[in-house]
């Protein structure tokens, strides 16, 4: 059953059109990330989702609630932390992230304080005084000690330095084992790579390419390193080779998936001193569908 | 410890050159401007007699200092009128920018890239020092040249000269204590607080003893400027005082420098609280928390402002023989001049309570462009709740505002008069008035919802209202106009009784507002 599912939605602000018909849905217990350039519309659906923003079309559900008619309703299911965190300056971090808990109609419990700890961070300070990564631990500390089912994070590490980005990891994973959906939008790729299930590529308003990771890079290419005795010749026969590099017995090329058997055949005749196979990475995926308009 | 002190210097100024200008300018024409316009102010001995015996009472002697002298001349009334103010404007800019180049930019991690070139430890201090003492100075000779050439009988050379020494001196003398407050406390906004804190404390200070002892006065440099007793007798010992004191003050804040690491001080501040409780955690709590220094303060202020129209009420008799009182007066054809005060007193007291009420509302405004405010509509928490929760203390801030400023005048009054007015004559006046506070917050909530880029319309709306108040009656303006802003249309109460009618309509207009703003706030989107 889908938890979240977005159907044709479209927004323009004035002339822009910052959704150009966006769909997607995310199952429950699934890790769904969200991937994309700033400008993408990544926060643009986010905001929608929230009842933040008015679609111009289509519609966006969270458990068979509408983001923006029921919203309020909506809420008591989720957690958010936004990218850019910001707070009111005169409270300190732990007033604001008990504040925040308590409009959720939860407590400051165990599993806050556990999560300050774990998050090392210091509560006692006046929020003007962190810094961008302790605004967001603050949101985070927040959403994940407020126990929700669904959890939508917008580059929720963004501040955060390497440590603390591992807790993050660690504690997205502990929540998809207690069965709980999340959606995460971020542009650091290889945490969304480490952590999704599905992953959406959104591209000036359009979701270009959905699907695991697995998919995605079966439909791509693999990148091979070879070295043989003698130099491989013939290649120029095989379909579906890219960016030969070649240098005497030393050859890296990427092949098409569904060519992989006839360049196997061919190499075959060699003898092989060393192969690798690689699968592409996300970088790789994201950066070919970027490129493709792009040349 | 002080290389490059010059080429910092001459960086700032460089780089507050437009903001410096603009003080320069500001202040030294609001002095030799006003300066000018007393003779034709005051003609007469009579004039001269009034506007003395009013200063000569003890709420003014608060205000301004005593008024020095054995007769009223237009040099020692000027100077007593104005000299204070001119000393605040002074120590306002002198402290303003003081923070800005030594813990602010420090706070900003600013002074730690200018620091990494071959700059001394304390030159920055120092380059602080200098370009508050050049700005001064240029303002001190500005100030006697400007009074010299206004060529008015008892403005000499030699007062103008005092009084232009002991404002720069003043200036100086804030300076340097901002700049030891600075080397103590970590956070800009720390000294911020602590630095203005200690100018209201000087003033205070001095305004009680003024009244009460003057000799106690001397302790208060805020003092010092008026004790040169300028343009009477020109004492020379209070500028000497400011001169010792800057130095000692200058050479402290150095050492201080000398002493500490970057980015630290010498008073820690004491940790907040680590978790959140009771009150704070509900809608109305959270948004009482955070605008509790802004409710407190307009209140606070309400009160005092409330409390010194009121001290005057003895004295209003006398200010019928001012031109412009008279002026003023005549227009509400009544022959009770306090009586004629109130509704005065009530609109100008409406105009500062709408300010604050205002503001909370515009809280919905600023936490949307920081986009703080998305964190709390992503909980479950509905646009109305949020609305709701600071329409609440609008309104409370609101009503209690102008019933204590009205309150206070009339405890005031009742103090100083031999035959007080009714308690009932005030509050009326503040029922009277209530209706534009309800307006003007009907209509910050429609902004909100509607017309969010186009808030500072509501301001200037205000600010009409406000001529319209003040000028209105000492000016003709046609009657279309003043009816144009709500302040025109309310009766003057107590002289005449609350039209009921308006009253009613008023209110209901300002509901119609405020439920329109809802309905706009729960359509619109909420974005940057």
């Amino acid at each position: 059953m889908s938890v979240i599912s977005i159907n044709n939605l479209k927004k323009s602000f004035g002339k822009t059109n910052a959704l150009k018909g966006i769909s997607f849905e995310i199952n429950k217990g699934e890790i769904f990330g969200f991937i994309g350039p700033n400008g993408a519309g990544k926060s643009t659906t986010i905001r929608c989702l929230l009842g933040l923003i008015k679609a111009d079309e289509g519609t966006c559900m969270i458990e068979g609630l509408d983001g923006w008619q029921e919203s309020v309703l909506a809420h008591e299911k989720i957690a958010y932390v936004p990218g850019d965190v910001n707070l009111w300056p005169n409270l300190t971090g732990g007033q604001i992230i008990d504040v925040l808990l308590s409009f959720k109609n939860k407590k400051h419990t165990k599993k806050t304080d556990e999560l300050i700890k774990l998050f090392d961070f210091d509560a006692s300070k006046k929020a003007r005084s962190y810094s961008k990564g302790n605004r967001q631990k603050v949101a985070l500390i927040a959403a994940l000690s407020s126990d929700a089912d669904i959890y939508i994070f917008d580059e929720p590490t963004s501040g955060l330095d390497p440590l603390m980005e591992q807790v993050f990891q660690d504690y997205v994973l502990k929540l998809k084992d207690e069965g709980k959906t999340i959606l995460l939008s971020s542009h650091i790729l290889s945490e969304v790579e480490k952590l999704c299930d599905q992953i959406a590529i959104i591209k000036e308003g359009n979701i270009i390419e959905i699907g695991s990771l697995k998919d995605m890079q079966h439909l791509t290419r693999t990148n091979f390193e070879i070295i043989s005795d003698i130099k491989i010749d013939g290649l120029e026969n095989i379909k579906g080779l890219h960016n030969i590099k070649q240098e005497d017995n030393n050859l890296k090329v990427q092949v098409d998936t569904n060519n992989i058997d006839a360049f196997m055949k061919h190499i075959n005749q060699y003898h092989i001193n060393y192969l690798t196979s690689s699968a592409p990475t996300l970088e790789d995926l994201f950066l070919r569908y970027y490129e493709k308009e792009g040349a | 410890m002080f290389s490059k002190t010059l080429s910092l210097l001459w960086f700032y100024l460089k780089k507050d050159k437009f903001k410096n200008i603009c003080w320069i300018i500001a202040i030294v024409a609001f002095l030799v401007g006003i300066a000018g316009m007393y003779p034709s102010l005051f003609k007469t001995p009579e004039d001269l007699m009034a506007i003395g015996i009013t200063m000569q009472s003890p709420s003014m002697i608060a205000m301004a200092g005593p008024l020095y002298g054995n007769s009223y001349h237009v040099a020692n009334v000027m100077a007593n009128n104005l000299l204070i103010f001119i000393v605040l404007m002074a120590v306002i800019m002198s402290m303003m920018l003081s923070i800005k180049n030594t813990r602010e930019v420090e706070e900003d991690g600013l002074l730690e890239m200018i620091n990494s070139y071959c700059i001394g430890r304390c030159a920055n201090t120092l380059a602080v020092f200098l370009e508050v003492l050049i700005i001064n100075i240029i303002i001190s000779i500005l100030i006697t040249l400007g009074l010299t050439t206004l060529n008015i009988e008892g403005i000499d050379f030699i007062g103008s000269l005092v009084m232009g020494s002991s404002i720069g001196l003043s200036g100086i003398i804030f300076s340097c204590i901002t700049l030891v407050i600075s080397q103590l406390f970590v956070s800009a906004r720390s000294v911020r607080v602590v630095s203005y804190s200690f100018m209201a404390f000087t003033y205070l200070f001095r305004a009680i003893t003024d009244v009460s002892n003057q000799d106690l006065s001397w302790l208060s440099p805020m003092a010092w400027a008026i004790k040169t007793e300028v343009f009477v007798s020109n004492k020379i010992l209070p500028l000497f005082l400011l001169t010792i004191f800057s130095i000692i003050f200058l050479v402290l804040s150095i050492f201080l420098n000398n002493k500490r690491d970057m980015n630290q001080g010498y008073i820690k501040i004491k940790e907040g609280k680590k978790v959140g409780k009771g009150f704070l955690l509900t809608k109305l709590g959270f948004i009482y928390k955070l605008d509790r220094v802004l409710i407190y303060g307009w209140l606070i202020g309400l009160a005092i402002l409330g409390a010194s129209y009121g001290s005057v009420f003895n004295q209003v008799g006398s200010f019928a023989n001012n031109e412009m009182y008279a002026k003023l007066l005549e227009s509400v054809n009544s022959n009770n001049f306090a009586l004629a005060l109130i509704p005065m007193i009530s609109l100008i007291s409406a105009i500062l309570t709408i300010i604050p009420a205002v503001l909370i509302i515009n809280h919905l405004l600023s936490d949307e462009k920081s986009e703080r405010i998305e964190q709390l509509l992503a909980l479950p928490m509905s646009r109305n709740k949020l609305l709701t929760s600071h329409l609440f203390w609008s309104i409370l801030v609101g009503i209690i505002g102008i019933f204590l400023a009205q309150y206070c005048t009339y405890a005031a009054a009742l103090s100083v008069m031999d035959s007080p007015l009714p308690l009932k004559d005030f509050m009326l006046s503040a029922l009277n008035a209530l209706p534009i506070i309800l307006i003007f917050i009907g209509l910050a909530v429609f902004f909100v919802g509607w017309l969010k880029k186009y808030m500072s319309i509501l301001w200037l709306y205000l600010i009409f209202g406000f001529i319209v108040v003040y000028f209105g009656a000492l000016i003709n303006i046609p009657e279309w106009i003043t009816k144009l802003s709500p302040f025109g249309l309310i009766n003057r109460v107590p002289i005449d009784n609350i039209n009921w009618l308006v009253f009613i309509i008023m209110i209901i207009i300002a509901i119609v507002l405020t439920v329109l703003g809802y309905i706009g706030y729960n359509k619109r989107d909420i974005k940057k």
